[in-house]
């Protein structure tokens, strides 16, 4: 699953974490938090993640991209 | 009590409600920050008279916020044996694959995306936008919990009764697939 930002960095999503392509071809790779795997690609810099185990109630996640991490937002439905 | 201790008292247990609920995710309490005051009075018509007076209402009202419970108060855990053969549906977000579905399905047919919203209860923060509707099939014998959706205070819609049918899988998200087969998607707006 790809998608590709305003910045022009091209985004992968595979279950096991995301990998950031820069235009200048720098790569990065952010792992899917731990119990997690990544699914597809929520509104605007997020991505949705289906647990192991519920937390709060809510199995999968909302998770938003941040510069070297994924930080959990809120339930994902 | 006199009238005029009242209001206070309704602060005091809601302020009380939110110090002793299990610790919000910061995040969580942002989302519903905005709630209109209409999302509360509706809520309130509809669930005043299952609690035994305003203030355990209102710390009840407070809980929702904060835990945003997929099922209703008074919902018992009914643990149950879905078996193979019965068939469901799931409303998905765009780019969202059917291969991997989420947690909780419907025994409704969904119809629109209002009814997403209003009742099954799915919050905007949740599933911003919705764009299909999967039908699928259990395959292999799936441990859920079955009942009816409870309730939501959303942001931008507001009061989401809720009211309609629900499980949730009680199995690893890795697993759910195992246990079903997609029998048709469509589109709903």
């Amino acid at each position: 699953m790809r998608r590709n930002d305003a910045a022009g960095t091209e985004w992968v999503l595979e279950p096991e974490g995301l990998t950031a392509t820069a235009p200048d071809g720098t790569r990065r790779f952010l792992l899917a938090p731990p119990g997690y795997t990544l699914s597809h690609f929520g509104e605007g810099a997020t991505v949705v993640a289906r647990g192991e185990q519920p937390v709060d109630g809510w199995w999968d996640w909302i998770f938003a991209v941040e510069e070297d991490a994924l930080r959990r937002v809120g339930p994902a439905y | 009590m006199p009238d005029i201790c009242r209001p206070w008292l309704l602060v005091l247990l809601a302020l009380s409600a939110c110090a002793q609920s299990a610790a919000p995710l910061p995040q969580m309490a942002a989302a519903h920050a905005a709630a209109p005051a209409s999302a509360r009075t509706a809520w309130w018509k509809d669930n005043r008279w299952r609690y035994h007076d305003e203030g355990e209402a209102d710390a009840a009202y407070q809980r929702l916020l904060q835990q945003q419970s997929a099922w209703p108060e008074w919902h018992q855990v009914e643990l149950v044996t879905l078996p193979a053969g019965l068939r469901f549906e799931m409303a998905l977000s765009p780019g969202q694959p059917p291969e991997r579905p989420g947690a909780f399905g419907t025994f409704d047919r969904i119809p629109d995306v209002r009814y997403v919203r209003e009742r099954l209860a799915v919050k905007v923060a949740w599933k911003p936008s919705i764009d299909r509707v999967a039908t699928f099939e259990i395959v292999e014998p799936l441990a859920a919990d079955t009942g009816v959706v409870g309730p939501q205070i959303d942001a931008q819609v507001g009061y989401l009764p809720g009211g309609g049918s629900q499980f949730e899988m009680k199995v690893p998200a890795a697993e759910r697939s195992r246990h079903l087969k997609l029998v048709a998607i469509r589109p709903i707006r």
